[in-house]
This record gives C-alpha cells, sequence and structure tokens, in this order.
C-alpha cells in the first residue's frame, strides 16, 4: 500500500521536485500549495492523505540545515491543525489580519543553539543559597 | 553563582560585541561589556567550531577538518542511546521510538548494554539511590559519548528539587551535552534533542584538536 502511494505522488510531478522532497521529507509527496511564508518554506495540503499527514513544509533550507525552529508559529499552528487560518504573506497583512501581537518577531528567525548568537544566561540577583565549602578538619 | 552569572555576561558581551549594538539590558552589565570593548577593541572574534570546520585556514586545516567531517558523518549517521529510563519521561522515550515518530530512521537504535552505545538518554528523576549506577553506566560507556538529559527532573531535579532523596540535576553526577525541557517532554521535544544532537556532532574536531594538541 504503501509503495503504491509512494509511485503514485511520485508519478504526479517531475523527477526534480521529487528529488527535492525525498531529500528532504524522506517520503513521496503531492499536494497543493497553501503558501509560503517569511523564510521561504512551502506549505502543503493534500486532504486525500491519512490524517496527521496532510498538512506539510517543505523547509527553503538545505536538507543539512534545516530545523524544526525554522517554522515561525504562525504557521506551525497552522501545520499543526491548531487553527485553519492560514498566515498571511507579509507582517503589516498579517497584524491587521489576524492580531499580530507587537512581541511577536518578524521574520521569525530560528534556534541558535551552538552558534555565536546563541543566549547566554546571565544572573544579576544575589543568589538565594551558598554553596558547601568543605573544610578538612586537622586530625591529630 | 553571582561570578558565573557575571562571567556569562562577560562571554556574551564578548561573543556579541558588534559596532554600534546595544547589549546589556542593566547598568552594571552594561559598563561591564562596553570596558571589555574599548580595552581590546581589535580583540580576535573567537571562531565557532562550525566556522573552523566549514571554513578552513590551511591547507593542513583543511585536511584535518575534511577528516572530522568524515569522522562526524560517520557518527551522527548512527547514536545509539543507551536507554537509561527512570521515571515518566521513559515512556515518551519509548514514543521517540514508535512508529510516530520513528527514530530508526534517522539511525537512533536502544542499545540495552553501555559498552555498545554513543548516547546516554537520562530519561526521568534522578535519586540518589540510583546515582552511582547513572555514574557506573555512563563510566562502561566507550569514548565519545554523549549525555541527553531528559525533562525538568533531569535537567535540575524539576518538582523534586526540594527532596531529600534527588539528584537535582544529572549534570551534579555525568557531564551533559543536550537539555531537553519540559515535564515530560514530548516525543517531538526527545526527537529535537536528538537531532541538536547531531549538530553537537557534526560540530566535533577530533584531528584538528589532536594537530593543536602535538
Amino acid at each position: 500500500m504503501s509503495l503504491i502511494r509512494f509511485i503514485k505522488f511520485s508519478l504526479k510531478q517531475s523527477p526534480l521536485k521529487n528529488f527535492e522532497i525525498y531529500r528532504k521529507l524522506d517520503d513521496a509527496k503531492w499536494g497543493t500549495l497553501v503558501g509560503v511564508d517569511e523564510l521561504g518554506n512551502r506549505y502543503f495540503t493534500n486532504p486525500e492523505e491519512r490524517y496527521g499527514r496532510e498538512r506539510w513544509c517543505i523547509p527553503a533550507a538545505s536538507h543539512g540545515k534545516m530545523d524544526a525552529s525554522q517554522i515561525p508559529p504562525r504557521w506551525h499552528s497552522w501545520l499543526h491543525r491548531v487553527t485553519d487560518e492560514v498566515p498571511k504573506a507579509t507582517a503589516a497583512e498579517d497584524a491587521a489580519a489576524m492580531h499580530r501581537p507587537k512581541w511577536m518577531v518578524y521574520p521569525h528567525y530560528e534556534n541558535y543553539t551552538g552558534t555565536k548568537k546563541a543566549n547566554v544566561t546571565y544572573n544579576t540577583v544575589r543568589p538565594k543559597y551558598e554553596s558547601w565549602q568543605p573544610a578538612v578538619a586537622d586530625r591529630a | 553563582m553571582n561570578s558565573i552569572g557575571l562571567s556569562a555576561a562577560r562571554i556574551s558581551a564578548r561573543v556579541f560585541a558588534r559596532p554600534g549594538a546595544r547589549i546589556a539590558p542593566t547598568q552594571a552589565l552594561r559598563a561591564i561589556s562596553i570596558s571589555a570593548v574599548q580595552k581590546n577593541p581589535s580583540a580576535v572574534v573567537p571562531r565557532t567550531h562550525d566556522e573552523i570546520i566549514a571554513k578552513p585556514d590551511s591547507a593542513g586545516e583543511y585536511v584535518l577538518s575534511s577528516l572530522d567531517k568524515l569522522y562526524n558523518w560517520a557518527f551522527t549517521a548512527s547514536t545509539w542511546p543507551m536507554t537509561f529510563g527512570l521515571a515518566c519521561c521513559a515512556v515518551e522515550m519509548m514514543h521517540m521510538a514508535a512508529a510516530r515518530y520513528d527514530q530508526d530512521r534517522i539511525g537512533i537504535v536502544f542499545r540495552a548494554t553501555p559498552r555498545q552505545s554513543d548516547v546516554m538518554i537520562v530519561a526521568g528523576t534522578l535519586t540518589n539511590k540510583m546515582a552511582p549506577g547513572l555514574r557506573k553506566v555512563y563510566d562502561q560507556m566507550p569514548e565519545p559519548r554523549w549525555v541527553v538529559s531528559m525533562g525538568s527532573c533531569a535537567n535540575g531535579g524539576g518538582y523534586y528539587h526540594y527532596s531529600y532523596s534527588v539528584v537535582r540535576g544529572c549534570d551534579r553526577i555525568v557531564p551533559v551535552d543536550v537539555y531537553v525541557p519540559g515535564c515530560p517532554p514530548t516525543a517531538e521535544a526527545l526527537m529535537y534533542g536528538m537531532l541538536q544532537l547531531q549538530k553537537k556532532i557534526k560540530r566535533n574536531r577530533v584531528t584538528t584538536m589532536w594537530y593543536r594538541k602535538y
């Protein structure tokens, strides 16, 4: 069944497109383009697919650099069926249509862990407890 | 703890130092960061491991970083975790292995022996009684080895932080590479943590570091 599905979807589009999909998603996919976000990720849907597989994203980043955190929050909720509303293309449109809060970053950025932009925590308040500094008692 | 915080702020000031960029949120920190920048304006910006591997400086470095890439590639394709399921997090860890998230497709296969595993997933509350066991299992793993701390309890004691019988974070016992937050983290989150670990393995510089040593 899975093989039939694989061949069916593979035959519906060009080999070049298929290559990208195989490379990035490890699967054959075919569907209608719903939208493109600010990072260039493309979002697709195919309602005939099994539940849980009917919405997917082809990341703009290459195979080695793609990361789950590259998906903006609005698109994430669409992707995970939290909402059926499709986010708008630009920040202004999206803010007008969907009341984007001002604190929400635009354009979205990925998780910077492991790069120079990584978040480094620091503390500015007095420590609540002190560490134990063991002293060796002199046993005569 | 305060000194740790300040040194972290200093590191961040050094790492993020760019001309015209606002850096520190508080007055004290701003003073520190500005003085750090003013003292050595031509300070060498440290390169990350990623950059050293991606853009080698010399021919020797090119050869060694290529060897590193090969080594890292071979490792990222098969990170076999030692399952250290201690509490409810272990159930989510099993979900990662099950059909929906299917860890096999990124080369993760649970191994029940520490002798043949590369990664240890500490899933759950680490109690004082279990701590020597955890350390022993870690010591039995061959180098190179990595540790993923999964869930609040393993990260820092979590709900049981003030309990008399719980270790306040498994990083008191073993060095941790990736912390996965959550109580328990979803299988998705753990999978993301494993992918972050793969990224970290790709930054590994075994031969380059060997060369620098001799």
